[in-house]
């Protein structure tokens, strides 16, 4: 199953993602048109900064989420085909029991519709918005064994050089 | 492998959706004592309110239809043989190999003078809960008897189904377990913007009758003529089966850290669970649906043969929007003894506490601003040392970058930073 990977050093803070992910989903898909709506588009993953470090954290769709546990209304339940915890508008009942479970603290809230908002993995697309739209590809849309191939992949290219004979 | 789980509520669900996961070809049996399983205790309110059609409150479509369970309702159990491996229901016996107890709680009638049981409403089971969206009518007048957690879920339910509210509630404030005086003071006039009178400090001393009209009296000489009472009082587990099977209870159900019983192959999860609280190292009996939840997945995984310690909860655990005010109270919340230090902020609607104990954060109380709760909640569940983030906690500035960023020498080198 693909999963989103961050890599941290990538990422310059300009939260492009961030942007691309509420405009994704807006009702106009433009980014003038998103910011005019109402209820807001809400991001679903966050560029959080702490001193100099800049890392985007996004939903791991965890294997055992707290946050399906904790729903008390069955609002968020796991999207078969894509492995994705997905939070359903219609069901949820805001009581925020799912942002006082996640550990990550990526599920926000729409204030106007008074639902839970989270990362869907982008149903409609065959990657999500966010690793598309990142410039400097911090985000990595991938297999965890790929992922995996590539960092070691990137390291074995500059080991050589540390390696002083 | 024959698994049989007493109680269709949360942690009994959670329990057979768990088994099924790790074990596709067990059988599992719940016997449930309601005659609808597997629905969501905490939308009932929603039946008085909202009237919530009744697919909002089944679990996922034939959810347990597609879980192979057998499914023996409505049925009591009278008596388990331990020895023999049986549970014996009145119209037959069921044998076990692992047993889960998951019989939940009640709700609290009081006993109040001139208050006749028959007259109470409770609002813990659907059945409860049609029962009271079938009686209140617009304009009747209600009183309720508790201002927890239930008492104003209720009171907003029929407050919206167009009836007068009065809560009574023997405390000083609303939601005086969850809540300090400062947050109640914040959610208080939201609640009375809406017409809900709120009687604090006061407990009912008896209800006496004239017609079909009750009167309710408080013990500060007080009537509230109604025309109907509702108890939410609090719930007490139900213990009568685990205690005639001889499993050690205390107040609830005592488990070790893999929620078994004192009896080989018994497992409780839920409401009539003991447990720790690790906020405060007092022992509790929880009555939240996420406890129910978490222990029916890990009593299900120890009874599956996959040990799992159970990760241990608060007995203060609870999110709730209360007349549009969102609330998360967490831990040790009051911090009143001398050996919390507490740091709490207000300005207009915002209310940020957190109370900490040496180097442990213990307790988190948020009224509007809600953001990034989970984080705080994981480092009080978790007992986490946070000396070196104490000032981010304080101010409500922490966020997950924190903990990623603290890189070691050896991975700084391999991150290319």
């Amino acid at each position: 199953m693909k999963e989103i990977f961050v890599r941290m050093e990538h990422c310059t803070g300009c939260k492009t993602c961030e942007l691309a992910c509420r405009i994704e989903h807006s009702q106009s898909k433009t980014l003038f048109g998103a910011f005019m709506e109402t209820p807001m588009p809400r991001r679903r993953l966050f560029v959080e900064m702490d001193g100099d470090a800049k890392i985007p954290i996004t939903c791991r769709h965890c294997e055992d989420a707290p946050c399906l546990n904790a729903c008390i209304s069955g609002a968020i339940s796991r999207d078969l085909k894509t492995n994705a915890v997905v939070s359903n508008p219609d069901k949820c009942i805001g009581c925020w029991s799912c942002i006082m479970a996640c550990p990550y603290g990526v599920v926000n809230r729409s204030l106007e519709r008074r639902v839970s908002v989270k990362c869907d993995l982008c149903p409609g697309r065959d990657s999500p918005v966010c690793v598309d739209s990142c410039p400097t590809k911090a985000l990595v849309y991938t297999e965890p064994e790929e992922f995996s191939r590539m960092k070691r992949q990137a390291y074995a290219a500059t080991a050589h050089q540390a390696v002083k004979v | 492998m024959r698994y049989v789980i007493i109680g269709g509520g949360a942690a009994g669900v959670a329990a057979t959706q768990a088994l099924r996961r790790l074990d596709t070809n067990c059988q599992i049996t719940i016997i449930s004592g309601e005659d609808r399983v597997g629905y969501y205790r905490p939308l009932i309110p929603h039946l008085i309110s909202d009237k919530f059609p009744e697919d909002r409150f089944n679990r996922a479509a034939g959810l347990l239809a597609d879980l192979n369970a057998e499914i023996v309702n409505p049925a009591k159990a009278q008596s388990v043989d331990t020895r023999k491996k049986i549970v014996k229901l009145p119209q037959k016996d069921i044998p076990y190999d692992r047993l889960l107890l998951a019989t939940g709680s009640q709700a609290i009638v009081p006993t109040i003078k001139g208050l006749k049981a028959e007259e109470v409403f409770t609002l813990r089971s659907y059945s409860d809960g049609i029962k009271l969206a079938q009686a209140a009518k617009a304009g009747m007048q209600a009183v309720i008897i508790g201002g927890g957690r239930v008492g104003i879920k209720a009171a907003l339910a029929l407050c919206e189904a167009g009836l007068k509210v009065t809560v009574v509630e023997m405390l000083g404030h609303i939601l005086p377990q969850q809540f300090d005086a400062a947050a109640a003071a914040i959610v208080t006039p939201a609640l009375e913007a809406k017409g809900i009178q709120l009687q604090t400090g006061w407990q009912v001393k008896e209800v006496t009758h004239r017609g079909k009209k009750k009167n309710v009296i408080l013990d500060n000489g007080q009537e509230f003529p109604c025309d109907l009472i509702v108890a939410a009082v609090g719930v007490k587990p139900n213990l009568e089966l685990a205690q005639l099977m001889g499993v050690g209870t205390d107040r609830g159900i005592i488990v070790n850290s893999n929620l078994q019983t004192s009896i080989p192959d018994v497992f409780a999860a839920g409401d009539t669970v003991q447990l720790i609280d690790v906020a405060t190292g007092q022992s509790f009996v929880s009555g939240t649906w996420t406890n129910a939840v978490d222990m029916g997945n890990c009593a299900a995984s120890n009874m599956a043969g996959v040990p799992q310690k159970y990760a241990g909860s608060m007995s203060i655990y609870n999110a709730v929007e209360i007349a549009g005010i969102p609330t998360i109270s967490v831990g040790a919340i009051h911090g009143q003894s001398p050996q919390y230090e507490v740091h709490g902020q207000r300005w207009d609607n915002i209310y940020h506490k957190f109370v900490f104990q040496g180097n442990r954060l213990v307790g988190m109380l948020l009224i509007t601003d809600i953001e990034k709760a989970g984080i705080y909640k994981t480092l009080i569940r978790e007992g986490a040392d946070v000396s070196q983030i104490k000032g981010k906690i304080i101010s409500k500035t922490l966020n997950y970058a924190t903990f990623l960023k603290q890189l070691t020498p050896e991975t700084k080198q391999y991150a290319g930073v």
